[in-house]
């Protein structure tokens, strides 16, 4: 079996737009929380009201021309252009292909024996979502006019055209599908949708496949992009009473383990892509090596659709399963990076299975409560949170925790040094499921 | 109508960006399939960003008789 290492990493998020910002705004605990468009409050009412938006982004200046911009969704663009950091900072070097279609191959690596696995929610949900926008709202403005009657909907957003492109924006798959086009890679292409989990379980099965020889590199990770012209999705959310509800404060709203928490931080969006790779490779390259992963495992609740089992038995099998393949003690996680939502009934459940599991009380954090809820991205922003903790031993921040609903070892509101060799980074998801992963400080 | 010299600085600059082209379009009797190379994702995005620069609107069952330069030019003078 191949040892598998981090060997680069790329970041778009509300929190910065490469990583070393990313991991900056991580230890200054700088959360970037706002109020929702006023636009969305024409169509319905919210009871949150707070999301963390992306910074603008000129995408053209992430080296994507016009027709890439009609052709991807904005999650697909998102995972390109972390994907394009993680190459970079892997040292991995590009050549342009002379297809004049845009593409790159990578330079003296095998490109069967490179592969993408990448996780979203819920794919190009906000493509079809306009699409849709547009079929509904131009054919209802036609009649509107046509009969001389008021038109209410004249400044709602409609495209002006149905998008040739929107199926292959919309599926999940084109993610995954579009950094394989683009940079000419042949091994596996696998798309993951596990919901919040997965970007944790993309990169654990990147884990395997070169755990097992099938791959010697993988491109790997998690997008999530879901603003849409009329919070449709971000009200899915909110209806379901998932979304942190602030009291005063805004800022302060987003508390996950605190007393006060209310749910989660919803996120415009984002891409943390990582690129992982056998020892062997990485050091032939003479790649810089940012930390091990020793162990991937899942498991499945089997009990709702939308909550977690009261008893976490699936997440002590999925936790027991990780120590074994890796052959350490629950003693010697010093660092679990936590699911961490700030929804009730996940923190409860979370730190009571942390408190028994590991009775030795290693750090914990939430870096949703920085970075909010990045769905399928979470997993990871985590991952890569937990691999820089590695490597800097530096743990950010658990925001806003101010009255700890538990006494597990949370890190308190300021980054703090200690000494880290392993850390497990855990995401729980809707349907069910429950991934983790264990690095090791390289 | 527009004079035809003026067409071609707003038109041959958005087909060599939808196409991707490394050279400038010096012959506008070149056909997209053939001599371009295009397929029909090309000339799709090239409906796309003509509709978006020049604020017009192509309809789709007009793609397929856009064969050469010289038939967007058309289309384009016309609709104009």
């Amino acid at each position: 079996m191949k040892n598998v290492v981090i060997s680069g990493m790329g970041a778009m998020s509300s929190l910065g737009l490469n990583i070393d910002d990313f991991w900056k705004n991580c230890l200054d605990g700088n959360s970037v929380c706002d109020e929702i468009p006023d636009s969305w409050h024409q169509f319905t009412d919210f009871s949150s009201g707070i999301w963390s938006p992306l910074p603008p982004i000129d995408y053209q200046e992430h080296g994507f021309n016009r027709v890439e911009l009609a052709q991807y969704d904005k999650v697909t663009l998102l995972a390109m252009a972390a994907t394009k950091q993680a190459l970079q900072a892997a040292n991995i070097e590009l050549a342009e292909t002379e297809n004049n279609k845009r593409q790159f191959k990578l330079t003296n690596l095998d490109s069967n024996r490179v592969g993408v696995i990448i996780g979203t929610g819920i794919g190009g949900v906000s493509t079809l979502l306009e699409n849709h926008s547009h079929l509904v709202l131009n054919k209802l403005e036609g009649i509107l006019i046509g009969r001389g009657l008021a038109n209410p909907i004249a400044n709602y957003t409609k495209p002006r055209r149905l998008n040739p492109f929107t199926v292959s924006m919309t599926m999940p798959n084109a993610v995954a599908a579009a950094v394989g086009i683009k940079y000419s890679i042949n091994g596996i292409n696998n798309t993951i949708s596990q919901a919040c989990a997965s970007g944790t379980s993309a990169i654990g099965a990147a884990y395997k496949a070169i755990q097992s020889g099938e791959i010697d590199i993988a491109i790997c990770g998690g997008a999530e992009y879901m603003r849409d012209e009329y919070g449709a999705v971000y009200k899915s959310f909110d209806i379901a009473r998932t979304l942190a509800i602030p009291k005063n404060d805004i800022q302060t709203a987003n508390c996950p383990f605190d007393k006060d928490h209310s749910g989660f931080l919803f996120s415009e969006g984002g891409a943390g892509i990582l690129v992982l790779e056998s020892q062997e490779s990485a050091l032939a390259r003479g790649a810089h090596i940012v930390a091990k992963i020793i162990g991937a495992s899942e498991s499945f609740d089997a009990h709702s659709m939308m909550s977690l089992a009261p008893e976490g038995l699936q997440i002590k099998r999925m936790l027991n399963n990780l120590l074994s393949q890796t052959n350490l003690t629950s003693r010697d996680i010093n660092y679990v990076n936590a699911h961490g939502t700030g929804t009730k009934l996940n923190d409860s459940i979370e730190s009571t299975l942390i408190k028994e599991f590991f009775p030795h009380a290693p750090y914990v954090n939430s870096t949703k409560s920085i970075l909010g809820h990045t769905i399928g991205a979470s997993g990871a922003f985590e991952a890569i949170a937990s691999a820089l903790s590695l490597q800097h031993q530096l743990l950010h921040p658990n925001l806003n925790l101010n009255n700890p609903m538990t006494d597990i070892n949370l890190v308190g509101r300021k980054s703090l040094a200690a000494p880290l060799n392993y850390a497990l980074s855990q995401s729980f998801a809707f349907g069910g499921h429950n991934c983790g992963i264990i690095l090791e400080k390289y | 109508m527009q004079n035809r010299d003026e067409l071609k600085l707003k038109i041959l600059p958005i087909i060599e960006e939808a196409l991707n082209l490394t050279q400038p379009i010096t012959d506008t009797t070149l056909s997209f399939k053939e001599d371009l190379k295009a397929d029909s994702i090309d000339i799709v995005s090239l409906a796309m960003l003509l509709e978006e620069e020049l604020d017009i609107d192509i309809e789709d069952s007009l793609l397929d008789q856009l064969r050469t330069i010289d038939d967007v030019m058309l289309f384009v003078e016309e609709y104009t």
